[in-house]
């Protein structure tokens, strides 16, 4: 009982704390009614986990032997100076929940049918076991990460050694998820199948929260309506039989790549635009290139990392990213009339080249 | 080309659940997410918003349909796989467009009841022509024993055959309805055939012997001497120690001769599993 209490302690630990001690860290980028402990946390988690990606992908490509060890020791390291540093940084005013609701009791009684339904299907992420052939992939190669100290280089479905299988290997978030097993002492089946959803679903709908935020900015009533309306649309999203619409992979397989990346990635890409079309609106009162650029460096640097967490999900979803960042772009170029959106794209896509260029000479071929 | 956009437009369809509730339910469901997007264009005031979430999703969509996008995509983007191609839909942010304009229909209304009313309608229109993840047959297919969310005679096959520190990995044959899970429990064992050959139907004797049974008087019966040749065959590559999990025979499936006649060892039986071992290398096998 001791041992699986120090495990959660540990999943906490490497979970929630560290990303937000690094979130910390590096909020001074944030303005200032954007230094929320939510708002931390996600900052702090997309640096984590881009972080993850610049270390794991040279390991694993460079490392014969021990290449997960390698990994985690770096990772380890890099990580905890960061959040030392973070520590370093409390800010205790960020703790300071601001709940942007009016006082209604309708509207609160909405914020409580919201968060039952998010409790609902976090405890149905623990009552039902959704079987999944892919997992067959990818939980084996997490579990073959934990246990044997490989990287994407076993068969994870007959075992033995394999050459890096190129479609699969760089997006690492198999290996993430092994790192947080093996640091936490848990087996990464449960990491995946229990941690994960725990972990994802609450975020997802965070994410959605910002977005609601914005959307409803002046009539804040309407947030909670619409987050419920999400909630169902993902209870009640399961269309497909064979080609599984977000929600299925949303509910069903939260724990893999493609999951966080159409549940996750694309409405962080929309958060980050709908920051910068707010910002945009608000430009006529700003004089002066660099106080523009003050506002616009960070949104620009936070769509740099949502582009690495792309990577990090999967191959396919590098490509999608460009195509839709590259639309948002000109429709923010079309309102803000300022062409210097295409170089902070261009710099916020900068990352996925790098991918796609490692990707090819690894062998890969569309 | 008319081909192709039938193709695209075939894959929206089934994106929307023609293969699971028919073609109606599929063009009610893509009618409820044009008309919230065709919504928001005519009512949002905020420019941004009704590109957003009005014209981009509509766009996109067009997009998708279009023969050019499949051909680029299949050529460019994603040869191996271009079932794949669906997931360009995913750029569409279809639940926020819904969930939006909703909302802004609510915001439109006038009196508290009427609002309350239009929110539990439209609650019950999503729930009606969705599908409830839960009732998912997939949902259901494992019990959970155990927080692995693996069944649970994987896992007390695997810690009886695991290799001890310094012993070689073993190799085992699973029954194909365990074969999904075993590696996700423990990586050290070594398999015939794993889930990319069930899925893909790769070759593999001993998965082809389990699969190509006689049907005798309407029950299934594999060939034991067949799978021992494939398993001493196929197993005597490795080194470790080979062990065959067969489940007990049943009124329509069974073995055609016990495998302990082959010399193999019954070591346990682990819920309706029998867990074997092969004692026999295979030199002394193929002497």
């Amino acid at each position: 009982m001791l041992m699986v209490a120090w495990s959660v302690v540990r999943l906490i630990y490497w979970m929630l704390v560290v990303p937000y001690l690094i979130g910390q860290l590096f909020n001074f980028i944030l303005p200032e009614e954007k230094k929320t402990l939510g708002t931390t946390f996600i900052l702090g988690l997309l640096v984590y986990l881009a972080l993850f990606e610049v270390i794991a992908i040279p390991c694993m490509i460079h490392f014969t032997y021990y290449a997960f060890t390698h990994c985690r020791r770096m990772y380890v390291i890099v990580v905890s100076l960061l959040a030392i540093a973070g520590a370093f940084k409390f800010d205790k005013t960020v703790f300071k929940l601001k709940l942007p609701l009016g006082g209604k009791t309708e509207t609160k009684i909405y914020c409580g049918i919201f968060v039952a339904l998010v409790l609902f299907q976090m405890v149905m992420s623990l009552v039902y076991a959704p079987f999944n052939g892919d997992d067959a992939d990818y939980v084996a190669n997490s579990v073959a990460a934990q246990q044997m100290d490989v990287m994407n280089t076993v068969n994870p479905n007959l075992g033995g050694n394999v050459n890096l299988d190129v479609r699969h290997a760089l997006a690492v978030i198999t290996m993430w998820i092994a790192f947080i097993a093996k640091v936490s002492s848990v087996h990464a089946a449960i990491v995946s199948h229990v941690v994960m959803p725990l972990f994802v679903i609450p975020i997802v709908y965070y994410v959605y929260y910002l977005i609601g935020k914005i959307l409803f900015n002046e009539k804040k009533d309407f947030l909670p309506v619409f987050l419920i309306l999400l909630n169902v649309l993902m209870i009640f999203g399961d269309m497909s039989l064979l080609i599984s619409p977000p929600a299925t992979f949303f509910l069903m397989r939260s724990w893999q790549g493609k999951a966080l990346f159409c549940n996750l990635v694309l409405p962080m890409v929309f958060w980050v635009f709908l920051m910068m079309f707010d910002d945009v609106s608000k430009s006529g009162e700003i004089s002066g290139n660099k106080e523009m650029l003050k506002i616009t460096a960070p949104l620009w640097g936070m769509l740099t990392l949502v582009n690495m967490f792309s990577g990090i999900c999967t191959e396919l979803g590098v490509a999608f990213e460009c195509v839709l960042v590259a639309v948002l772009t000109l429709i923010l170029l079309f309102k803000s009339k300022r062409w210097t959106v295409l170089v902070g794209a261009f710099m916020s896509l900068i990352p996925n080249l790098i991918y796609i260029i490692i990707w090819w000479k690894m062998g890969g071929r569309a | 080309m008319y081909g192709i956009f039938m193709e695209c437009f075939v894959l929206l369809r089934r994106y929307f659940g023609s293969d699971a509730d028919g073609e109606l339910m599929a063009y009610l469901r893509i009618a409820i997410f044009i008309i919230s997007a065709i919504y928001i264009i005519a009512k949002e005031k905020d420019a941004v918003k009704k590109i957003l979430f009005g014209i981009m999703p509509l766009v996109i969509l067009a997009g998708f349909l279009l023969p050019i996008t499949r051909k680029l995509y299949v050529a460019q983007v994603d040869k191996e796989n271009p079932v794949t191609y669906y997931r360009i839909l995913w750029l569409i942010p279809i639940y926020i467009v819904i969930a939006y304009a909703a909302c802004m229909l609510l915001m439109r209304l006038k009196g508290d009841a009427v609002r309350r009313a239009v929110t539990v309608a439209i609650v019950l229109v999503i729930m009606l022509t969705g599908k409830c993840v839960y009732v998912n047959a997939e949902m259901h297919r494992i019990k959970v024993e155990n927080p692995y969310h693996i069944p649970q005679d994987v896992i007390d096959i695997c810690d009886m055959i695991t290799p001890a520190v310094g012993e070689e990995n073993p190799w085992a044959v699973f029954p194909e309805e365990l074969a999904w899970f075993v590696r996700q429990y423990d990586a050290h064992i070594l398999m015939p055939y794993g889930a990319d050959y069930i899925e893909q139907n790769y070759p593999n004797q001993v998965h082809k012997v389990l699969k190509e049974v006689e049907i005798v008087d309407g029950v299934e019966i594999v060939d034991a001497e067949e799978l021992m040749n494939a398993v001493r065959d196929d197993g005597g590559r490795f080194d470790g120690r080979r062990y065959v999990i067969m489940p007990e025979d049943t009124e329509t499936r069974r073995l055609s001769e016990d495998l302990t006649t082959f010399g193999l060892e019954l070591i346990d039986k682990v819920g309706h599993y029998n867990v074997y071992k092969d004692p026999i290398e295979v030199g002394d096998s193929d002497e």
